[in-house]
C-alpha cells in the first residue's frame, strides 16, 4: 500500500476532539442522572439493596450506551443525507485512507470507558455471588432454606424451629417460599433432575441449579409482600409452568407459619417417591 | 511489505472447457462458483423452514391458547389446533438450529466463501475441489436429520439449540439423537470448508496480491476459516460425547437424575458444566463466524458505493483479528449464572468488555468511510448502511450482558433474544442481503430489480425493528425466554400487548422475505444483463466476465498492482482504479 496519508475533509484538532467528546459524555450522564430517567422503571420493583445497586449499574450502562447510540446513529444518518450522490453530479469523493489521531482516539476512549465500566461492576458482582460475601450460616440472623428444583415444581425445605436439617420439625413445602423481612436469607439450591434457574426478578438475582452440587444464593428483602419466583432455564415440557411465590413477612408471621406447618406435617414419613429417592442420594453423598 | 506470491496453479489450470455432463456441471460440481451458488439456493430453502418455525413460536407467545390458522388442524388435530408446549419447545429449538447451522453459517462461509475467495484473490479454483464438493453434500444429510427428527416418535429436539444436559442427554425418543448427528455433519462441512479456504488464500493468490492488498471480504473469510478450523472440532467432540451418552449410556455430563419414579444414572458424577464449557468454547467463536464475513462484505460494499477508500484498512484487518483472538477467551460470559466460579465470571467480564473495543473501531471506521463520500444508494448499499446501524444496537446491548451483575437480572430473558437477533438477523442477515444484491451480477450476469429490492429493504428494516426492538423492553421488564405461555405469569400480563404487536411485525417481516425470493428468482431468470463491472468496483472479481467461466479468467490471471480501495484516486480521471489496472509510471506515483 504505502499511499500517503491525506488530509480528511475537515481539519481535526485531536485535543479538541478528545476533550469535547469527554465533556459531552460526562455532561450527558450528569443531566440524565439528575433528570430521573431510569431504565429500571420498566423493571419489577426492587426489594433489596442489592437490587438497587444492580439498577444503578443498569442505569449507568444505559447512559453510556445512549450517548454512543445517538452519536453513531446521528453521524450515520447525517452522512447518508449529506454525502449522497446527487443526480448529474460528477464530483469525486474525498480520497482519504484514514486519520491516525482520530483512529487512536476512538480506540482508546471507548477502551477506557469499557474498562472503567467493567471495574465498576466488580463490587456488586462480588456482593451477589462471591462466597466470601455470603452471610454466615451459623448466625442466628441468617435464615436458611434449601430450594429443590424438580421438573416442574419448586420445593422449599425449611429446617424448622430447631434450625437443624433432617429432624422431625423439618418442613417441605411446594410452591411457596416464606422468608422474614430485613434478615439475610440464604438459599441452598439443589436440583434433583435437569438444570433449572432460580430467579427472583424483584431481587435481581438469578442462579442456575446444577445436579450434584449445592449452590448458595443470598438476599435481604427490605419490604414485605408477595413476589414471583421463576424458572429461567429451559427444563422440559412443563417449563412454562414452573413457578412459585415468594412471601416476605414479618419475622413473627414467618415463624408462626413455620411452626404451624411443622406440626401439621410429618417430614420423615412423606410418601412422595422423589423425596425418598432424594433422601437416599443425600445420605449416600453424606457418607462419602 | 507485499511479496507477490508465486502461483503456479493459476497458469497450469487454464481454461480447459472440457465437456461436462449435466450431473457433473450442476449437481456434483467441483467448481467453486457452482458450489457457492448451491449453498445459496439450499440455504434459502432451509431459511424458509427456519422462518416458518419462528412464525409458530411467535404465534404461540402472542396467543398461547389460540388455534394455529390454516395448519392448526393438520398439525395439532388432537388439541383442537392449539400448539402444545412440547411442540413449542421443539419449534424454537429447531428454529435456532436451522437458522444457525443451516442458514447463516452455510451462506456466509459456504456460499460467499466459496464463490468469492478464488474470484477475489485471483485463483482458478479452490485448492481442494473434491473436499469442497463434499462440504456441500454433507449439508443435505444434516438437513434430512433435522427434518426427520420431527417425524420420529417423541418429536424433534426440544432442549434448546444449546442442548444443555441433563435435559438433552435424558430426553426420550430419537429426535435429540438425530439433532446431534445433524450438527456433527454440519461441523464436518465447516471443517472441510475451512481447510480449503485457508490453503487457497495462503497459496493461490494472484501475482501481486499481497496479504495487505486483499479486500476485507477475503480477510474476514480467512479469519473466519481459522476460527472454524480451531473451534469446530471442540463442538464435534462435545457432540460425540453427547451421542455416546445418548446411545451408549455413558455419563460425561449427566449426574444422578431422579425422574418421576426412577433414578437415572445412579452414582454418576457427570458434570453438566463440562458441556457448557465445551459448547460455548465453540459457540461463542461461532457468533463471530456468523458476523465477521458479513462485516467484511459490508466494508467492501460501503467503500464501493461511497466511492471512497475504506477508512483505516489496516486497523480494520487488525480489529477483525482482535475480535477473532479475543473471541476465544470470552465464552464464559454465557455462563455467568451457571454455577461457574464467580471469580472466573469477573475475568470473563473484562475480556468481554474488551471485545467491544475492536467492534467499536470497526463502526467508527465504517462511519469514516461514508464521511465525504459520494454515496450511491443501491439496495446493497441500503442493507450495508442498515447493517452498521443495527450492529451498533446489537453491540451496545451486549454491554449490558457483559456486566455480570446486570446479567444476573437479564440473563435468560427476552433481552438476550433481542440481542442475538440484532446481531444475527439485522446484522448477519442484512450483510447477507447486501452481499446477494451486490454479487448476483457476478453469479449470474444479471442485476436485481432495484425497485423490489428497495421495497424489500424498507419492509425488512421497519418490521425487523418492530419485531426485535421491543424485546429489549419486555426482557428488562422481567419476561423470561423460552416460555410457551406468558399468561401463566401475572407480572407478564402487561407485556402481552407488546408481545402481540411483535408477533404481527414478525408475520409481516416473514412475508416480506418472499419479495426477496421472488425478486431473486425473477432476476436470476430475466434480470437486466450486466457487463464485467456494473458497480465500477476495484476488486479482482470484476475483471472477469459475468458470470465467470470455468477457470475464472478466460486468459491469464491479471496481475495486482494495488489495494482494492483506490476510489476517487487523483491519479486517474475515473473515480475508481481497479487493483489490476497498470498505470504508466509517473513521477508523482508513490
Amino acid at each position: 500500500m504505502g499511499s500517503p496519508e491525506q488530509a480528511p475533509p475537515t481539519k481535526v484538532k485531536p485535543g479538541a476532539v478528545v476533550i469535547g467528546f469527554l465533556v459531552l459524555l460526562i455532561g450527558e450522564i450528569i443531566i440524565l442522572s439528575n433528570a430521573g430517567l431510569s431504565v429500571p422503571d420498566i423493571q419489577p420493583a426492587p426489594i433489596t439493596e442489592h437490587a438497587e445497586a444492580v439498577d444503578f449499574l443498569t442505569n449507568l450502562i444505559t447512559w453510556v450506551v445512549l450517548f454512543f447510540f445517538v452519536l453513531t446513529q446521528g453521524l450515520l444518518v447525517y452522512f447518508c443525507i449529506k454525502y449522497r450522490a446527487r443526480d448529474g453530479e460528477k464530483a469525486k469523493a474525498s480520497h482519504t485512507h484514514g486519520h491516525h489521531t482520530l483512529e487512536l482516539a476512538w480506540t482508546f476512549i471507548p477502551g477506557l470507558i469499557l474498562f472503567a465500566l467493567a471495574v465498576f461492576q466488580m463490587g456488586t458482582w462480588g456482593d451477589l455471588k462471591f462466597r466470601a460475601e455470603m452471610p454466615s450460616l451459623e448466625s442466628k440472623d441468617t435464615y436458611v432454606v434449601r430450594v429443590l428444583g424438580k421438573q416442574f415444581e419448586w420445593h422449599f425445605w425449611y429446617p424448622g424451629p430447631d434450625r437443624e436439617w433432617h429432624t422431625a420439625d423439618d418442613v417441605v413445602k411446594g410452591g411457596q417460599l416464606v422468608v422474614p423481612v430485613d434478615k439475610w436469607v440464604v438459599l441452598e439450591l439443589q436440583t434433583i433432575d435437569v438444570l433449572h434457574s432460580f430467579w427472583l426478578p424483584n431481587a435481581r438475582v438469578k442462579q442456575d441449579l446444577l445436579g450434584g452440587q449445592t449452590i448458595p444464593l443470598w438476599f435481604k428483602p427490605y419490604t414485605t409482600g408477595e413476589y414471583p419466583i421463576v424458572c429461567a432455564e429451559l427444563c422440559g415440557e412443563g417449563h412454562t409452568n414452573m413457578s412459585a411465590r415468594l412471601l416476605v413477612q414479618t419475622e413473627d408471621e414467618c415463624n408462626a407459619w413455620l411452626a404451624k406447618l411443622a406440626e401439621a406435617t410429618d417430614f420423615e414419613k412423606s410418601e412422595d417417591r422423589w423425596w425418598q429417592y432424594w433422601r437416599e442420594v443425600q445420605t449416600t453423598a453424606a457418607k462419602r | 511489505m507485499s511479496h507477490p506470491p508465486t502461483n503456479p496453479s493459476s497458469v497450469e489450470h487454464d481454461t480447459h472447457d472440457h465437456a461436462q455432463g449435466f450431473w457433473q456441471k450442476y449437481v456434483f460440481s467441483k467448481d467453486h462458483k457452482t458450489i457457492g451458488i448451491q449453498f445459496l439456493f439450499s440455504s434459502i430453502i432451509w431459511g424458509v423452514v427456519g422462518g416458518s418455525l419462528a412464525m409458530l413460536v411467535r404465534h404461540k407467545i402472542a396467543w398461547p391458547t389460540g388455534q394455529i390458522p390454516i395448519l392448526g388442524d393438520w398439525l395439532f388435530g388432537e388439541t383442537g389446533g392449539v400448539m402444545n408446549e412440547q411442540f413449542y419447545n421443539m419449534a424454537f429449538t429447531m428454529h435456532a438450529s436451522v437458522m444457525i447451522f443451516l442458514v447463516i453459517i452455510p451462506v456466509l462461509a459456504g456460499a460467499f466463501g466459496n464463490f468469492l475467495i478464488p474470484l477475489m484473490i485471483g485463483a482458478r479454483d479452490m485448492a481442494f475441489p473434491t473436499l469442497n464438493m463434499l462440504s456441500y453434500w454433507v449439508m443435505w444429510p444434516a438437513f434430512a436429520c433435522f427434518i426427520a427428527s420431527f417425524l420420529v416418535e417423541g418429536g424433534a429436539a426440544a432442549s434448546g439449540w444449546t442442548a444443555y444436559p441433563p435435559l438433552s442427554s435424558t430426553a426420550l425418543g430419537n429426535g435429540q439423537t438425530l439433532w446431534v448427528i445433524g450438527v456433527i455433519l454440519v461441523g464436518w462441512s465447516s471443517i472441510m470448508g475451512a481447510v480449503n479456504y485457508i490453503t487457497t488464500i495462503i497459496t493461490m493468490r494472484a501475482p501481486g496480491m499481497g496479504f495487505f492488498r486483499m479486500p476485507m471480504t477475503v480477510w474476514a473469510l480467512f479469519i473466519t476459516a481459522i476460527l472454524q478450523l480451531l473451534a469446530t472440532p471442540v463442538l464435534g467432540s462435545a457432540m460425540m460425547m453427547l451421542l455416546i451418552e445418548r446411545i451408549g449410556g455413558a455419563s460425561f455430563f449427566t449426574p444422578t437424575v431422579i425422574s418421576g419414579a426412577e433414578v437415572l444414572r445412579a452414582g454418576s458424577e457427570g458434570q453438566p458444566l463440562l458441556w457448557q464449557h465445551l459448547f460455548w468454547f465453540y459457540s461463542h467463536p461461532a457468533v463471530y463466524i456468523m458476523i465477521l464475513p458479513a462485516m467484511g462484505m459490508v466494508s467492501d460494499i460501503l467503500a464501493t458505493f461511497a466511492r471512497k477508500p475504506l477508512f483505516g484498512y489496516r486497523p480494520m484487518v487488525y480489529s477483525i483479528s482482535a475480535i477473532a483472538g479475543l473471541g476465544f477467551i470470552v465464552w464464559g460470559h454465557h455462563m455467568f449464572q451457571s454455577g461457574m466460579n464467580p471469580y472466573l465470571g469477573s475475568a470473563f467480564m473484562i475480556g468481554t468488555m474488551m471485545i467491544a473495543l475492536p467492534s467499536a473501531v470497526k463502526v467508527f471506521n465504517w462511519l469514516g468511510t461514508l464521511w465525504g463520500g459520494q454515496i450511491r444508494f443501491t439496495s446493497a448499499m441500503c442493507f450495508a448502511c442498515a447493517f452498521v446501524s443495527m450492529f451498533v444496537i446489537g453491540g451496545l446491548s451486549g454491554i449490558y450482558m457483559a456486566a455480570t451483575p446486570v446479567d444476573s437480572q437479564i440473563h435468560d430473558t427476552y433481552f438476550i433474544v433481542a440481542h442475538i437477533h440484532y446481531v444475527l438477523f439485522t446484522g448477519s442477515l442484512f450483510g447477507i442481503f447486501a452481499g446477494v444484491y451486490y454479487w448476483l451480477p457476478k453469479m449470474r450476469g444479471r442485476k436485481f430489480d432495484e425497485k423490489l429490492g428497495k421495497l424489500h429493504f424498507w419492509l425488512t428494516f421497519i418490521f425487523g425493528n418492530g419485531t426485535f426492538f421491543l424485546m429489549h423492553i419486555v426482557g428488562m421488564g422481567g419476561m423470561q425466554r423460552r416460555i410457551a405461555n406468558p399468561h401463566m405469569y401475572e407480572q407478564l400480563l402487561k407485556w402481552q400487548g407488546l408481545n402481540q404487536f411483535m408477533t404481527w411485525c414478525a408475520f409481516i417481516l416473514f412475508a416480506s422475505q418472499f419479495i426477496f425470493i421472488f425478486n431473486f428468482l425473477k432476476s436470476w431468470m430475466s434480470g437486466e444483463k450486466v457487463g464485467k463491472n456494473p458497480w465500477d468496483a476495484n476488486s479482482m472479481e470484476w475483471t472477469t466476465p459475468s458470470p465467470a467461466g470455468h477457470g475464472n479468467w478466460p486468459g491469464e490471471i491479471p496481475t495486482v498492482y494495488r489495494g482494492a480501495y483506490e476510489f476517487a484516486s487523483p491519479l486517474v480521471d475515473e473515480d475508481f482504479l481497479p487493483q489490476t489496472r497498470k498505470l504508466d509510471p509517473k513521477p508523482q506515483e508513490g
